[in-house]
């Protein structure tokens, strides 16, 4: 533990030199401000102050106060719209649950090759268009559309049915345009189940249904919440597929505001329609942020 | 699915339950398991058939004859390729779509990438609030952000043009390549840039040289979803598409409500071997690098 | 290529309010191999990184030969390092990760592919020069790092538990291999390991830290046979201890007696102050396995220490040696460590067995009983 002599007091150098951070592994305060700058101001410029704006004119209109909240809590109308928005983000979650676990189900536990097969039948939707893919339902259930003509070629009918338009098609078409969302949370979830968890509860004397039962679906459900969740979340707020599907008698928060922006031209009360959509999104969010998890979807699968 | 995978399954398991049970319990097991298997065949291959139908119909009814869509379509003609084609307005959409979507892409991969190394690695006040607000594009009612958009660019004069569209849609993509890149980052072994460092590399040239072949695979995925995010969107591009700035997805809104001609089947199609191509293209490209160098 | 010594003097360093590592100061001499040896949490593995940069210290000084490198930033320093698990750059070959160094410092492409491809023969890698790093061994990977941390001819050079990812047999070789390296070029190493023996077979010096302090610097040997606290006695080597009692000293001889037993007269240092050591207060008495005699019985009068009479618990056959855990009366239930010479023909002890062990003064060394330890 001896001390060389000619160490004495730190040169002024390597005073001025000393770094701000006390390690080289993460970047200095001002470069990460740097590095984060040009977010922050797109962030500001493209989506705070926007999004700022139309809520809070909402507020301002014709003078401070809740005038627009008002107008819209006593048309039973408006409420109606509310009211249908959450009863068919509800239905839409349900189905999307029901059809999607036993897709995930499959795309996690199936062999390799089958599970490959099943992976791209979910991929392949994920990928395309949601503007494509709700086209593809009024092609499917217009009047002439493809479930008309083939039930008309079958003879089970006569008269080509009334299919499009209706909350039946919205809920469908919906269903089938978030699927994915609610598929991979869920297949992540089963996935990470290790098989010998099942195969020792097999050992342990538990048949097929009860491993499903009480070993895989308790321990998927995390899964199950995050996609549940996701998908009610965008299907509350959903516009392109009811805006095509869903006609005037199935309006929705989405197209309602959509309506009072382009046709109506009435900003303050589409701020206002904001305003509670977003409140009931974020209401969501914040209660079951816990259970959010955005990457799952998108990193897990590639 | 075919049935051999089950009567495969079916018989491995019958070897395994073999010599504890007596044969002719066997075979009855063997029946049930044959039929539940068979019904849990054909109930996922219903189920798949419902996610994959919607999105490559559209490949079959943008070839119809007829001047409606027809099914089943009789005969097969190119002719709205033909029409989409020579159709200076759709021409004019996909340009206008391409444009926005190509610089999407270059402007959000940047300014995302960047963000995600400040988040991941930098010494940040706030990074809780930061991510949050990074993240809120994905989690807003795209409506919600189609009419502020739309309210607060008009008056700007950013309406209907290239800049309002690059601003809107980088906003919108950015979560994607901030995601996706904070993923890799998180992979990335930070001693690979020590050890660049202890090479003699300055801060910049570590970067290049070793962290960012690093996250390649998580920069050219969100590269690729902020492309989709942009030539895809639709909401937005409603709401702030003019006269003469149009992206495709507008122009497709407009057919789909007052022109009923395969021509929309036909753009239909196209874009969706775009995403097809691009996506597969990208999967296809990191197996590749899995399967050869990298990790 | 010649070392370079090291200073480091005072040196503090504190991630939040926790100080890891307090008031170090040591010198490394040039062409010294220094092992920085301890437990983990025990501070080795940041001081290294403060000398190469990584970490910055809250006070103190650091300096290679006359330059204060305290604060200078890891990309000039001229520090070559090994890391643990080789941070070797996945997406270059083998001859690419040996030029990197040499390119960032943009030097002429032939003599960089001179000296890449003198130091490939200098850790017998020629052959591999096209492979990437997922394509080689382990030990090749270890040779590659070594490289890659020497191309540039730095004086001094950290490896940072270099050999932990490799198994037992392979880490031996390594461990010839790099002081074969070491030796030729002659750079000054500091070399950071948890594990004992490597740092006893290798090094020059060992520096022994515990909870962010210096404990003890050493040679090898010194450390073995004069450990300064209780602490290294225990960590370098095998170490037994007795429960004594400090009974008086008599003119620079002392005399202890061990709980159960006779009273051991000593003529040897204490550790730790002497005004530690009260009559009537409790010490440990260190021994190592290999320095207690066993026997079936002693005859009485023919013994040069005090003699244990105790029970063999078990035989545990190491190869060369066999060690016998003896349990001794009035020590509580840890077993006494006793090493004998696997000698062929010679009858070993069986279990249940009574024997006597004999403990030399001369090769026990006392430490003052831990504070706040029971029994």
């Amino acid at each position: 533990m001896t001390v060389t002599a000619t160490i004495g007091v730190p040169s002024t150098e390597a005073i001025r030199r000393r770094p701000l951070t006390g390690s080289a592994r993460s970047y200095s305060k001002t470069l990460s401000l740097i590095l984060i700058a040009p977010l922050v101001l797109l962030m500001g410029f493209g989506f705070l102050y926007p999004v700022g704006k139309l809520l809070l004119g909402s507020f301002f209109a014709p003078e401070f106060g809740l005038e627009q909240f008002q107008r819209l809590m006593r048309s039973p109308l408006y409420l109606t719209v509310l009211l249908r928005t959450f009863e068919i983000a509800f239905a839409v979650t349900i189905a999307s649950l029901v059809i999607g676990y036993p897709i995930a189900f499959a795309m996690a536990k199936l062999p390799r090759r089958w599970a490959a097969l099943t992976t791209v039948c979910v991929l392949i939707p994920l990928w395309t268009s949601t503007l494509v893919r709700s086209y593809a339902w009024i092609v499917l259930l217009q009047r002439k559309g493809v479930v008309n003509a083939l039930l008309l070629d079958l003879g089970w009918i006569t008269e080509p049915l009334r299919l499009i338009y209706t909350e039946g098609a919205v809920v469908m078409a919906m269903t089938h345009v978030l699927l994915p969302y609610t598929i991979l949370p869920i297949f992540a979830a089963v996935r990470a189940v290790p098989n010998e968890l099942g195969q020792a509860a097999s050992n342990l004397g538990a048949g097929t249904l009860s491993v499903f039962w009480r070993i895989m679906l308790p321990l998927s459900l995390p899964g199950v919440f995050a996609g549940c969740l996701m998908t009610f979340i965008l299907a509350l707020g959903f516009y392109v597929t009811p805006a095509l599907v869903g006609g005037p008698r199935t309006m929705l928060m989405a197209t309602l505001i959509g309506q009072q922006t382009t046709e109506t031209l009435d900003w303050a009360f589409a701020g206002a329609l904001s305003t509670v959509l977003l409140a009931a999104t974020l209401t969501f969010v914040v209660a079951f942020r816990k259970t959010l998890s955005l990457n799952r979807g998108f990193a897990g699968v590639s | 699915m075919s049935p051999d995978m089950d009567y495969a399954l079916a018989e491995r398991e019958a070897a395994e339950i073999e010599g504890r049970r007596p044969k002719p319990a066997r075979h009855q097991a063997m029946g049930l398991r044959y039929i539940s298997g068979v019904a849990m065949t054909v109930g996922l291959a219903a189920l798949l058939f419902f996610l994959i139908l919607p999105t490559v119909l559209v490949i079959p009814m943008s070839l119809g004859s007829a001047d409606y869509l027809e099914f089943p379509p009789k005969g097969i003609t190119f002719k709205w390729y033909v029409r989409y084609l020579t159709d200076p307005d759709w021409i004019a959409a996909t340009l206008f779509s391409l444009k926005i979507a190509l610089a999407t892409t270059a402007t959000a991969t940047i300014i995302g990438t960047l963000a995600a190394i400040a988040l991941v690695r930098g010494d940040l006040p706030g990074k809780a609030v930061l991510q949050a607000m990074t993240i809120s594009p994905m989690i807003v009612p795209h409506i919600v952000i189609a009419v502020s958009v739309f309210v607060a660019f008009a008056p700007l004069k950013l309406s209907g043009n290239f800049v309002g569209f690059l601003i809107a849609h980088t906003m919108l993509a950015v979560p994607y390549v901030v995601l996706t890149v904070t993923a890799s980052l998180q992979r990335f072994d930070t001693t690979l840039e020590l050890a660049a460092l202890n090479c003699g590399a300055g801060r910049s040239r570590a970067f290049f040289s070793v962290v960012l072949p690093g996250i390649a695979p998580g920069v050219s995925s969100g590269a690729v979803f902020a492309f989709l995010a942009s030539f895809d969107e639709a909401t937005v591009a409603f709401f702030l598409s003019g006269i003469d700035g149009k992206t495709i997805t507008r122009k497709m809104f407009e057919d789909i409500d007052f022109n009923l001609t395969p021509v929309v089947a036909a753009v239909s199609t196209i874009m969706v071997l775009v995403s097809l191509l691009v996506m597969g293209g990208l999967t296809l490209f990191q197996k590749h690098q899995k399967a050869t160098s990298w990790n | 290529m010649n070392g370079e010594p090291i200073d480091i003097l005072g040196i503090e360093k504190q991630f939040g309010d926790k100080s890891v590592v307090s008031d170090v100061s040591l010198s490394v001499k040039a062409g010294e191999f220094l092992s920085l040896l301890g437990p983990s949490g025990s501070g080795k593995t940041t001081l290294l990184m403060m000398i190469a940069g990584f970490e910055f210290p809250n006070s103190g000084q650091i300096r290679v030969g006359s330059r204060d490198i305290t604060y200078l930033a890891p990309n000039r320093r001229a520090v070559g390092m090994v890391f643990q698990k080789y941070a070797l750059f996945p997406h270059m070959t083998v001859e690419q990760n040996i030029a990197f160094p040499l390119r960032m410092r943009s030097l002429a492409t032939k003599e960089i592919n001179r000296r890449v491809s003198d130091m490939m023969g200098l850790v017998q890698l020629t052959g591999f020069e096209g492979r990437y790093p997922q394509q080689l061994s382990g030990g090749q990977q270890q040779r590659v790092a070594v490289a890659r941390a020497l191309i540039a001819e730095p004086p001094v050079l950290l490896m940072d538990e270099p050999l932990s990812a490799l198994d037992k047999k392979l880490r031996e070789t390594m461990q010839t291999e790099i002081k074969r390296i070491q030796n030729r070029v002659g750079v000054t190493v500091v070399y950071v390991t948890h594990d004992q023996e490597e740092a006893l077979t290798m090094s020059d010096r060992i520096a022994v830290m515990s909870e962010g302090r210096l404990v003890q610097v050493g040679s090898p040997l010194d450390l073995y046979q004069r450990p300064a606290t209780s602490f290294v006695a225990e960590f370098v080597g095998k170490m037994n201890f007795l429960k004594g009692e400090f009974v008086g000293s008599d003119h620079g001889t002392f005399r202890v007696r061990i709980s159960g037993h006779a009273t051991l007269s000593f003529d040897l240092v204490l550790n730790g102050e002497a005004e530690q050591y009260r009559p009537g207060c409790r010490v440990r008495v260190a021994i190592r396995p290999e320095d207690i005699i066993i026997r079936q019985r002693f005859e009485p009068g023919h013994q040069s220490g005090i003699v244990l009479r105790g029970t063999v618990e078990a035989v545990i056959f190491l190869g060369q040696a066999h060690v016998i855990l003896v349990q001794i009366e009035g020590q509580g239930e840890a077993p006494v460590q006793v090493l004998v010479p696997s000698l062929i023909g010679q009858a070993t002890f069986a279990r249940g067995e009574m024997v006597d062990l004999m403990i030399a003064p001369s090769a026990v060394r006392l430490f003052p009983e831990l504070a706040g330890s029971v029994q």
